[in-house]
């Protein structure tokens, strides 16, 4: 008990460090790297619970693919743009007088940290029996299940996956025509191609790291409200 | 206990010590003398000019995204490679419909051009 | 015969380890540790020595294949050129440019090496010898794979060079490309085989055929991404030297440099291995012992690779992207759907 007790609280505190300077780290480049150790811990972490298929993934989508993401994101917006020239939570202090600046987070938090444990107290981990060094992996977290369990009953939710993949790709490739459609309308001014009015996208400069486009959000509003 | 996965931290912890040793016994051996021309960016022998850290095209962030999508797609399709054996032609038919999916997004950047390299 | 000396030599250390280990009193753990500490050491040597006799090879191949001899005067064949070339680089000067991202300038070559040694905990050398017999092997090495993305990345953006930085976005864009037809190509043999043990891969090829027999469309897929992952030529864009200078390694001298050049080669072995592994049925083979098979087979891709390299000319990056999106992935994706059919049914 006691030595997977302190390899847990080892991985614990590397991932719960690697987050912490994730959100405090000025140089914002550092804090997509802390990201990353912050993944592997995780994935440690699920490989002490002999979940080996999620640390798998764990290390394959998020430190191989979301970290090269959100790096690449980085790099390729202006730095001087996105570095806060303040040092963190320097408003918080400015303003801690309006009460609610602090608190409106922890309050997110605190909410996030009730419904976790609810459903962890629904799931009957509690009553799972610790695994002993003979047993390799517990039936229902080997691959074979998993697969069983994804293109069995939970098919349905497997194929909306698909779908929201989709939608994720197609965004992708929407961003990716703004930029060609910008790039058009920079290199040649009086070039036939015609930007739509309204679009959003004229003389406005398409940043990498950015993912909200304040366009879609006020016709989101819009749409809301009618 | 926990002897399978021992061995993965093991590795990682040795293959650093052995970067680790040999870096410091490369610190004992080697000479150590900087000088402002030495220690400058590497710039083709010129006086290097503005700050390296540019902005480059959006469109290698383009590909990371697609990168993404398609990663998720696989690690769908792992449990499905092992269990297909067991589960037949339905869970074919589920992943060909899966497949279709992310195929026909790849068709679609395909026609609007946004995998071409300008 | 040579199999039983060599699986009873180690058993018999190990069971008087454990006997030591349980009169002392220490914990059994300790002893897991012990174990996997020994085995971890084994690899890494392996690695070097394999890699010292792989770039020896390299030069002396790509010398004769354009018409000159290679290393010739150190050591018989210029066999210790190599070992010449590490000492020479262990005593060289280690420049830390004064414009880097000094921590994570220092740390990249150590993010980029550790995954291709961790690679070698799934890759069976022989019956039962094997670091450890991972569950999700195949998973496992496209993992490590994946990793060597963001160590590419804070080389190339902590040089503070243009050079670099340019090298890392192409090696960044051009792995993540070649990352997908890459796994593609790996499940067709999982699905085969049924698991994701490396070891059930080869038994799965011992009852049947080897995989490249049934999967020449997912083998030649698995090559040429193979290839890309490792940026050899007519894949190296990420370091071109007439245009890049040296791309993300620009910067990057004496012994740190020596890192990401062991690297690149234990990444070739390392994929070579698995490649056999998957492929070319691992170890198994009549007549001469498995270890011996393991490495002819490996080898036999390293000397592909190296062939590749010296006889075609580097793409372009528009061609590069083409064909891994335009071409690799599609064919992956229909060969695995075929796979599928002849799975299923």
């Amino acid at each position: 008990m006691s030595t997977t007790l302190l390899v847990f609280f080892a991985l614990a505190a590397i991932s719960l460090l690697a987050a912490w300077r994730v959100v405090t780290d000025p140089q914002i480049m550092h804090a997509g790297l802390w990201m990353g150790l912050c993944f592997v811990g995780v994935a440690g972490i699920f490989l002490l619970l002999t979940a080996e298929f999620l640390a798998g993934v764990q290390i394959l989508v998020y430190v191989g693919a979301i970290t090269t993401i959100i790096l690449f994101g980085i790099m390729l917006s202006d730095v001087e743009e996105v570095q806060p020239q303040e040092p963190p939570f320097y408003r918080f202090r400015r303003r801690f007088g309006r009460w609610w600046q602090p608190a409106l987070p922890l309050l997110v938090a605190a909410a996030f940290l009730v419904a976790l444990f609810t459903i962890y107290g629904q799931a009957g981990w509690s009553d799972l029996q610790p695994v002993g060094p003979a047993a390799s992996t517990p039936a229902g977290l080997d691959i074979p299940a998993i697969g069983h369990a994804l293109f069995g009953p939970y098919a349905l939710p497997a194929e909306a996956a698909s779908v929201l993949l989709l939608s994720a790709l197609l965004g992708a490739l929407v961003l990716a025509m703004r930029e060609e459609t910008l790039r058009v309308f920079r290199g040649s001014p009086g070039s036939s191609r015609v930007l739509q009015p309204g679009s959003g996208m004229a003389g406005r400069e398409v940043n990498a790291g950015e993912t909200d486009h304040p366009g879609q959000d006020e016709k989101k509003e819009v749409g809301a409200g009618t | 206990m926990l002897n399978a996965y021992t061995d993965i931290a093991v590795f990682m912890t040795v293959a650093i010590l052995f970067i680790m040793i040999s870096l410091l016994l490369s610190r004992l051996l080697r000479p150590h003398h900087p000088e402002s021309g030495k220690l400058a960016t590497y710039e083709c022998g010129k006086t290097p000019f503005g700050d390296a850290r540019v902005r480059f095209k959006i469109r290698y962030y383009i590909f990371a995204l697609v990168f993404l999508v398609f990663d998720v797609e696989l690690l769908f399709l792992y449990p499905w490679a092992v269990t297909l054996d067991d589960l037949g032609i339905v869970a074919l038919a589920e992943a060909a419909v899966f497949l279709a999916l992310l195929f026909g997004g790849l068709l679609y950047a395909w026609r609007k051009k946004v995998l071409e390299w300008q | 015969m040579y199999l039983a000396a060599t699986s009873s030599l180690p058993l018999r250390l190990y069971q008087w380890t454990e006997q030591l280990f349980t009169d002392l009193g220490l914990p059994l753990w300790l002893l897991a540790v012990l174990v996997a500490t020994v085995k971890a050491a084994l690899i890494i040597g392996f690695i070097l020595i394999n890699v010292i006799f792989l770039i020896w090879l390299e030069r002396k191949l790509g010398g004769h294949i354009q018409n000159r001899l290679g290393p010739v005067y150190t050591g018989p064949f210029g066999l210790l050129q190599t070992v010449a070339d590490a000492l020479k680089v262990l005593v060289k000067e280690d420049i830390i440019p004064a414009a880097a991202d000094r921590w994570v300038f220092m740390a990249a070559p150590l993010v980029a090496f550790v995954p291709s040694v961790m690679i070698w905990l799934v890759v069976p050398f022989a019956p039962g010898v094997q670091a450890r017999d991972l569950n999700i092997g195949t998973l496992y090495v496209a993992a490590m794979t994946g990793c060597t993305v963001p160590a590419l990345l804070m080389a190339g953006w902590s040089s503070g060079n243009k050079w670099s930085l340019l090298g890392a976005f192409r090696a960044g864009a051009q792995l993540v490309s070649y990352e997908v037809p890459l796994i593609l190509a790996t499940l067709a043999v999982v699905m085969l085989a049924g698991s994701l043990s490396l070891n059930d891969i080869i038994r799965a090829q011992q009852e049947s055929t080897w995989f490249i027999f049934l999967q020449p469309l997912g083998f030649v897929v698995y090559l040429i991404s193979a290839i890309a992952e490792l940026n050899r030529t007519p894949f190296d864009l990420p370091e071109a030297e007439s245009e890049l200078v040296a791309g993300f390694n620009t910067e990057y001298s004496g012994f740190r440099f020596a890192i990401f050049f062991l690297t690149e080669y234990a990444n070739l072995l390392g994929s070579s291995a698995i490649a056999a592994t998957l492929f070319l049925g691992g170890w198994s083979g009549p007549f001469l012992p498995p270890f011996v098979w393991f490495l002819l087979k490996t080898y036999l891709f390293v000397f592909l690779a190296m062939w590749i390299r010296f006889t075609l000319p580097r793409l372009r990056v528009d061609q590069l992207m083409n064909l891994s999106w335009k071409f690799l992935l599609p064919v992956a994706l229909i060969n695995v759907l075929g796979t599928g059919v002849f799975v299923a049914l």
